[in-house]
């Protein structure tokens, strides 16, 4: 690396490092240790950005001329569709915070730099716990805080934005919404589409087959378009100065993502059992085994790989190392976490326990606030978040939503996490009581001073029936922050309905 | 399930970004006709274990429809369709039923008189088809009634043509014999080969049906009821056992000792692993009153040796034992007249045995009765429901006590004719016709906790829809049940239906008629 640019790097970091500690001192008010995920309650930079991006998805899509009706009849379906889920999205994920947006943005004004020749081009970091990154056809790309908080160093997100930029440029969006209109309103495809609503009889199954061959094709599409991307965007990456090894780290680690971030058992009785209110998590029954002992009937294209967020993995590595041989034998000593960069996980570990929160998903709140918990057991935000969490999630038994809102274990969830939901389903309300009161005995409040404070002890005494604290510690919270992130929470009669 | 090709236009260029939550609910899309027993609860002992969704599909062929059957786990995944081709329009599903080794379908087609079973293994593949034909017109009339009548969602086997499950070794089905003169049980093994026949004499001089209440590896249990002829409103009752290996009837004795001093009416008998004795439950009525027919003057618990020995019998009576116990909110409804009607019999681990009954109460329109005498018409009644109430019996069979559930008033529709009934009878006819508020009970395996479900249906100003509360009476082995109550208040768009589910749940299907939807959840209960 050129001297200039190995300073320019550092320097990169020192700024970074600047707006990490500006960052945390702007949001801590009291432990300048403390970080606390981001909030405004002023939503103004964030529906102009949703309306920027929902208007510029509806003029990047065209119709191509010369087709017929009903083909430009679905595809402006699919413009106004896209454009409205990305208003939405952008809307309600867009995380516009002061430290890893930021962060995001210089990284792809880099890629930006180096590849001067790269079409208009943006990037939004979402509040999605999903481990992923995904391009639309306008050129928006979306990082998610699930990924953020899972990479070792900038490097490795340099290569998955310049994987999704090359999405971009390729225009696979547009080409993905042709090719699957150019064949469904094909004359072939119509002929047999045809025949099979005519046909009298087991029209159903006719159907699904039909319908099976076209989304298998979509897919193979799909699977085409993932080694193009991955062409050139190493191309991309290998613009910049950043280490070309991680590309391969990168989808190492990629293959690996949807596993929490440590594997584990909670230990839950160290945190919900106590003396005062015992609870033995073993003793508990697992949930009922099935009475039916069917294999699942696998679609064709599905391997073991399909319930994955990224499947292919593998083949794309092996691609990599075609692309770039020996990338294997360099990334054995690539890859490695940086410091900034773990500060950069910690900051998104803790927005990514907030975004399950604020979405109503309190078991993954629960359980991520956990590990945090574990990680760093001086943490008052993770602990604030346990209490909250499990507030929710009474609330929600409360408004019978809870196996709605609440995941049962699945084989796509790691052993960890099975074996968390499993122990959240058997709770009862009546539960509740005892875990928050040991929880708040091995954790004691101090003197309740951030926002968070202040609700998670309302919240523990609501839980433990302390009705006195309770409402001494809603006073408090509606008198300083009648503009508060968790006012609707608390204090709405009922949680909203799912 | 993508069916149109307007979604799957659609569908495939979304991106899939959102989180994927496993929960408990299911939509199913493109049921027009929606009827509450196309879906039943199936249970391993008193578990519920998974449903089945049955309904017709597409053409196979000239001749036949697809029938589907759909299943789901206890936690509403969806497991497989099954599609079976039938002859078009004939066909009913009258029982589903799992025997802990296999699943069997019995079905009706009425067109052909016929009565057919299919059974699967846990694969959910075919194991054996049988079809039974030249069935007597008892078997036919019966049938016919079954398909119309209003399921109450819990798929649990009453009277009418079952299919019984034999655990993990076959089915046994009833039939009606002659002019309902006898009855005949035919044992049959997973694939549908005959084990073994019961056949009542047929010298027998009086009218027997049969109900089995519970089957053991070495026995089976059953109520017999007799009457001296088929018009007769005279009952007796009598507890029954038959060799599980044999079919051959090894006990059969009446409840009601001779020279007694009132008449039983059996409404519940279980074998009792614990004690190797046989509990039987009922009413009891006057000696010149008819059991059922006329209104009860209490209820009783009796218990048997396996060899038919009376062990103890024990009486308690509305008016002397059970009324004392009420609180000063129920006297009122006494006072009008209401009568109580016994829903289900429980006992628990802990030796308590709980019961569980509604009021109910019969409001004649004085003018119908009067036309009906002159000739001139039929009688309206009208049934009125009342109260529920739980009676708590120790294991020293004293009567610990009586937890009132106080619940709005509904009325329900009553038969031509209805107005000169007995009590006992009409509460028989508002169970068959579906007009309690009572909804289902639902009994863990390990015999220690179960939840009892009815609905309170409450007038709205201004709303021609009723605020519907699904409330779930819960026993935890605490001294106070626990109650949990559930909105299911109605509009124009859904309604909605409960089903037993996974013990601490409840099943609640909202139809969604304009969309053609069903949204399926499962609701945990508070406790
Ligand atoms: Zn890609």
């Amino acid at each position: 690396m050129p001297f200039f640019l190995r300073a320019l790097a550092n320097c990169k970091v020192l700024a970074l490092a600047l707006a990490l500690l500006l960052g945390a001192a702007a949001s801590a008010v009291a432990q300048n240790s403390e970080i606390y995920p981001f909030y405004t309650s002023d939503k103004s930079r964030v529906d102009s950005l949703a309306t920027v991006c929902g208007m510029s998805i509806e003029r990047s899509l065209n119709v191509p001329n010369g087709v017929k009706n009903a083909y430009r009849n679905t595809y402006k379906a699919i413009i106004e569709r896209t454009a409205m889920e990305t208003y939405g999205r952008v809307r309600t994920t867009a995380l516009l915070d002061t430290v890893l947006e930021p962060f995001v943005q210089s990284v792809f004004q880099t890629l930006k730099a180096a590849n001067p020749s790269l079409h208009k081009s943006k990037v939004i970091l979402t509040r999605s716990p999903l481990a992923n990154a995904y391009a639309l056809a306008d050129g928006t790309v979306f990082i998610n805080i699930g990924l953020l908080a899972k990479l070792s160093n900038e490097a490795q997100l340099a290569f998955i934005l310049s994987h999704e930029l090359a999405h971009v440029e390729l225009r696979h969006m547009q080409a993905g919404i042709e090719e699957h209109l150019d064949l469904i309103f094909s004359k072939e495809f119509k002929k047999e589409y045809k025949k099979v609503a005519r046909e009298k009889y087991n029209r159903t199954k006719k159907m699904e087959a039909l319908l099976e061959r076209v989304s298998l094709n979509t897919l193979y599409h799909k699977r085409s378009n993932e080694m193009q991307a991955d062409s050139l965007g190493f191309r991309i990456f290998a613009n910049t100065q950043y280490n070309q090894a991680d590309a391969y780290t990168a989808l190492e680690l990629l293959d690996t993502v949807d596993e929490p971030l440590s594997t584990a058992p909670l230990a839950l009785e160290k945190y919900f059992s106590c003396e005062q209110a015992k609870y033995n998590f073993d003793e508990k029954q697992a949930p009922s085994e099935s009475i039916f002992e069917v294999e699942k009937e696998q679609p064709k294209f599905a391997n073991s790989d399909s319930l994955k967020t990224h499947p292919d993995c593998q083949k794309r590595m092996a691609y990599l190392r075609e692309l770039s041989p020996g990338i294997e034998q360099r990334a054995v000593n690539s890859g490695k976490p940086t410091d900034s960069m773990q500060r950069v996980n910690m900051v998104s570990r803790i927005e990514l326990v907030q975004s399950w929160f604020d979405f109503e998903n309190y078991d993954f709140a629960l359980f991520e606030a956990l590990l945090l918990l574990e990680k760093e057991p001086a943490s008052i935000y993770a602990r604030n978040m346990v209490t909250l969490s499990l507030y929710g999630l009474k609330r929600l038994l409360q408004a019978h939503t809870f196996s709605e809102a609440v995941s049962t274990s699945a084989p796509q969830f790691s052993a960890n996490i099975n074996m968390f939901l499993d122990a959240l389903n058997n709770l009862n309300t009546s539960d509740f009581k005892g875990f928050a009161a040991c929880f708040s005995q091995k954790y004691p409040s101090k003197e309740p001073i951030s926002e968070f404070d202040l609700a998670a002890s309302y919240t523990v005494a609501e839980l433990t029936g302390e009705q006195d604290a309770a409402d001494q510690a809603r006073l408090k919270y509606q008198s300083q922050y009648s503009a508060g992130r968790f006012f609707n929470l608390l204090f709405s009669e009922q949680p909203s309905p799912h | 399930m993508i069916t149109t090709l307007r979604q799957l236009l659609i569908a495939l260029i979304i991106l899939c970004t959102s989180v994927q939550v496993v929960a408990q609910t299911q939509t199913l899309e493109g049921f027009a006709n929606f009827k509450k027993r196309s879906l039943t609860p199936i249970y391993a002992g008193n578990e519920v274990k998974g449903y089945i969704m049955f309904y017709k599909a597409d053409k196979a062929d000239k001749r036949n429809d697809n029938y589907g059957l759909d299943f789901f786990d206890q936690e509403l995944r969806k497991v497989k369709s099954v599609m079976l081709p039938k002859t078009r329009y004939s066909y009913q599903l009258l029982r589903s039923t799992f025997n802990g080794e296999a699943f069997s379908f019995y079905f009706y087609n009425y067109r052909a008189k016929t009565l057919e079973v299919d059974v699967f293994d846990k694969s959910l593949n075919k194991l054996a088809s049988k079809q039974f034909d030249k069935l007597s017109k008892a078997d036919m009339s019966i049938a016919l009634q079954e398909t119309q009548l209003p399921s109450d969602g819990e798929n649990k086997p009453i009277g009418g043509l079952n299919m019984y499950p034999v655990p993990n070794k076959g089915f046994i089905r009833n039939t009606y014999t002659g002019m309902m003169k006898g009855f005949a049980l035919e044992m049959y093994d997973n694939k549908m080969n005959s084990k073994w026949v019961f056949q009542t004499d047929k010298k027998s001089k009086d009218y027997e049906s049969v109900v089995i209440n519970e089957i053991t590896d070495k026995h089976i249990f059953a109520t017999i009821v007799r009457k001296p002829n088929m018009l007769s409103k005279q009952m007796t009752f009598s507890v029954a056992a038959f060799d599980a290996e044999t079919g051959k009837k090894i006990m059969d004795i009446p409840v009601e000792k001779e020279g007694a001093a009132e008449q039983l009416s059996l409404t519940s008998l279980n074998y009792d692993a614990q004690t190797d004795e046989l509990l039987t439950i009922g009413e009891f009525y006057k000696l010149d009153d008819k059991p059922f027919i006329n209104k009860s003057q209490g209820f009783y618990i009796k218990r048997f040796s396996v060899d038919g020995q009376e062990k103890s019998a024990k009486f308690y009576t509305w008016a002397g034992d059970v009324n004392p116990y009420l609180p000063a909110a129920a006297k009122e409804s006494l006072d009008k007249g209401f009568v109580n009607f016994v829903h289900r019999m429980v006992k628990g681990a802990d030796g308590k045995m709980h019961i569980v009954a509604e009021q109910y109460r019969i409001a004649a329109d004085g003018m119908g009765i009067a036309m009906a005498v002159l000739g001139g018409g039929t009688s309206t009644a009208k049934g009125i429901i009342g109260n529920m109430m739980i009676l708590t019996i120790n294991p020293d069979q004293g009567l610990q006590k009586v937890t009132y559930f106080e619940k709005d008033e509904t009325n329900c529709m009553l038969p031509p004719g209805s107005g000169f009934y007995g009590a006992g009878l009409l509460g028989q006819v508002i169970k068959m016709t579906g007009g309690f508020d009572y909804q289902f009970t639902q009994q863990n395996n390990d015999h220690l906790n179960f939840n009892t479900a009815y609905i309170n249906y409450k007038k709205v100003k201004k709303s021609k829809y009723l605020e519907r509360t699904l409330v779930n009476i819960q026993y935890t082995g605490e001294p106070e049940f626990l109650t949990d109550e559930i909105d299911l208040t109605a509009d124009k768009e859904s309604y909605s239906y409960v089903y037993p589910a996974k013990p601490g749940y409840v099943l609640v299907l909202d139809n969604q008629h304009q969309d053609k939807k069903l949204d399926l959840k499962l609701v945990k209960l508070n406790r």
